[in-house]
């Protein structure tokens, strides 16, 4: 017999490129019905905690998550982006443990990276348009916790000066084609990192990278990956799990919401015994949905 | 019979407290007398002895700094009056407020000279009651990452209190000037449970799919007394199984790392919940509505919680109640900008579905609440 649990273990929040506070992330969740949810942004872990408080008074599990950003060919014209996803502990939040990993220091400094970034960004423009975005100067001595993430500030130069959209979305690819003292590793040595730190690694969205032979590389290296997301065909998520079982690899389905979106999702969530895995102690039998 | 041993201390001294009050530093302004609730042995393993807590003083979303004061207690969410509690904030929150565009720096003993002092104010119906000046002093985690401050344990009136306020103080003692200092009303006040008996609160809330209620204070509900009655929107959500609602309102252009795109947009739920209530199994007058309130104090660090309120007065010897709730989508299109389409009128209120909320859900079948005398 086989248990089920209603899972969401991968989203994001204002804290990168996502809309929702992580209270809405979980409050979202928690309508669903689902036990176990993780707040996963890109490379920080601002909304674990808070994510971690709301899911607690909900009766819910946050499992401390975040989507790594690794590259295949980094620096070349063949460069893409890849994102293993990092699942901690939930006793890694107890004691700040999860403050004294690595990921989590090193998404400290890309967060006051990205501000450096985006005023760069500003300083470069003509006044009239900076002044549009930013009248009352705030951003230069607004500190990086506080500092609007990607989504954030896209939203800030829409609605304030729609005609540098473009020119921003534009320029924050360099964020990451630039930033090789935080992205200039390969998913391989982002996994060693995960596994040092005590987490478990999950390739994302496997289908989504144009690098076939070197995607394949990577799943064999992974502990798992994700077969049920919003970026996958459901024809492509059967793939994925069957190669996950046929592996003896953890696969797991999750959203990849940017805003409370629609998503596909086997019926009966995630198997229980992926789900203890990720949280390396077993779930309360409360919260474990069908059998 | 439960015995208690109580060990008075005195005047600027406090349990397991190690630096405990500053006076005429200067950072705080004017000093006033310190008076400190007898601390709890140790030794006991009472009720009392179980309400221990701390309070995080740290980020805290929709408060006008985006900081609060957030409480991990035993063995509820509450703060009870008689509970013993100390205050807590991580290097890193300190260090930013004060140097707040600085990088956190990762050498230990530069961390360490950072200092919190906090005037905590306890108050009863917005007066002050009593207060107590705290200087963070015990430096614990392993490196700067996890490293927290914390002040000596205080123990809450047991009595005549209803909330505490904070004034803060951050400073940097090797950075001279580099002082942050907020006022009471910067912060949220923490709520106190126990200080205003014969007023009780009965709380229906919900953990998870389960359905529960509590009485705040414990015990009882009193005889002869009032009590505030609170139903949350989340079990208003369990209730009525929001999860199976359609609430798209219509489409909007989004914008984002990609470019633009068309995403759906999503309605607001509002409830209408009333209670009927009877006593000794008489039930008489109509039902009553309960009015939304998003400053409850039973939900005071649930950003955007609703909790239904109101009075209910307690007689005889057994109350009953239930619930009858009614849900509505709202369609509210200002909160999007570039509206495509549109299921519903600007504002509109739709009737979506009612429920009635009782023991099992069964006619008849009420939540029962025997009564006491007050003391």
């Amino acid at each position: 017999m086989t248990a089920w649990v209603r899972t969401d273990l991968h989203g994001h929040t204002l804290f990168s490129d996502g809309r929702a506070t992580p209270e809405e992330f979980v409050a979202f969740r928690r309508e669903q019905g689902m036990a176990v949810v993780a707040a996963s942004d890109h490379d920080v872990f601002d909304a674990v905690r808070r994510a971690a408080v709301t899911a607690q008074r909900a009766g819910m599990v946050l499992l401390p998550a975040a989507e790594i950003t690794a590259f295949l060919a980094f620096g070349t014209s063949a460069a893409e982006q890849f994102h293993v996803l990092a699942y901690f502990p939930v006793r890694a939040l107890s004691a700040g443990r999860l403050e004294q990993t690595s990921l989590y220091r090193r998404g400290l400094r890309i967060r006051e990276r990205w501000r450096a970034f985006v005023l760069e960004w500003l300083g470069d423009l003509d006044p009239a348009d900076r002044h549009q975005i930013d009248p009352d100067g705030v951003l230069e001595g607004t500190p990086p916790a506080a500092f609007p993430a990607l989504q954030s500030m896209i939203d800030r130069v829409v609605v304030r000066h729609r005609p540098l959209f473009e020119a921003f979305r534009d320029h924050h690819v360099r964020f990451w084609a630039e930033g090789a003292e935080f992205f200039a590793w390969t998913p391989e040595e982002a996994i060693d990192v995960i596994r040092a730190d005590g987490a478990t690694d999950i390739v994302a969205h496997p289908a989504r990278y144009r690098d076939r032979e070197r995607t394949r590389a990577v799943l064999d290296y992974a502990s798992g990956v994700e077969a049920y997301t919003s970026r996958h065909r459901a024809e492509i998520a059967v793939e994925y799990r069957a190669f996950a079982e046929a592996q003896q690899k953890l696969w797991t389905a999750s959203s990849d919401d940017h805003q409370n979106a629609r998503y596909m999702r086997p019926s009966s969530g995630m198997l229980l015994t992926t789900v203890e895995r990720l949280m390396q102690e077993q779930l309360p039998l409360s919260l474990i949905s069908a059998a | 019979m439960l015995k208690m041993r109580v060990i008075r201390k005195g005047v600027a001294q406090v349990a397991g407290g190690t630096s405990l009050v500053l006076l005429g530093t200067g950072h705080l302004g004017c000093a006033s007398p310190i008076e400190q609730e007898p601390a709890i042995s140790g030794e006991l393993k009472s009720q009392a002895a179980l309400d221990v807590g701390y309070l995080d003083f740290n980020y805290q979303a929709g408060t006008p700094l985006n900081l609060g004061f957030v409480p991990y207690s035993s063995p509820d969410e509450f703060v009870h009056t008689g509970e013993q509690l100390d205050i807590r904030i991580a290097a890193s929150t300190l260090w930013y407020r004060v140097h707040p565009t600085e990088p956190f720096p990762t050498d230990v003993a530069r961390v360490q000279a950072l200092r919190a002092e906090y005037r905590v104010i306890f108050q009863k119906s917005g007066a002050t009651v009593r207060e107590l000046r705290l200087t963070s002093g015990a430096w614990t985690g392993p490196d700067v990452w996890s490293l927290a401050a914390a002040t000596p344990t205080f123990v809450v009136p047991s009595s005549g209190v209803d909330e505490i306020a904070f004034e803060v103080t951050l400073f940097d003692g090797a950075q001279e000037g580099s002082t942050v200092n907020y006022a009471a009303d910067d912060f949220p006040s923490v709520p106190v449970f126990g200080g205003e008996l014969p007023l009780k609160h009965l709380l229906f809330d919900n953990l998870g799919s389960s359905l529960r209620n509590r009485i705040v204070e414990r015990g009882n509900l009193l005889r002869d007394n009032t009590f505030v009655l609170s139903y949350t929107d989340w079990r208003a959500n369990t209730v009525v199984d929001s999860l199976s609602i359609d609430r798209q309102i219509g489409t909007a252009i989004g914008f984002g790392r990609f470019g633009q795109y068309e995403m759906p947009i999503y309605g607001d739920l509002a409830y209408e919940i009333s209670y009927g209530a009877g006593h000794d199994g008489a039930f008489g007058g109509a039902e009553q509505r309960l009015a939304a309130n998003g400053n409850s104090r039973v939900l005071p660090y649930g950003q955007g919680r609703t909790a239904y309120e109101g009075n209910v007065y307690a007689y005889g010897n057994t109350l009953n109640l239930y619930f009858h709730i009614k849900a509505y989508l709202v369609a509210d299109y200002s909160k999007y900008t570039n509206v495509t389409s549109r299921r519903y009128v600007d504002g509109e209120r739709v009737f979506l579905r009612e429920r009635w909320d009782n023991l099992d859900g069964e006619p008849n079948r009420n939540y029962d609440f025997s009564l006491e005398n007050a003391p």
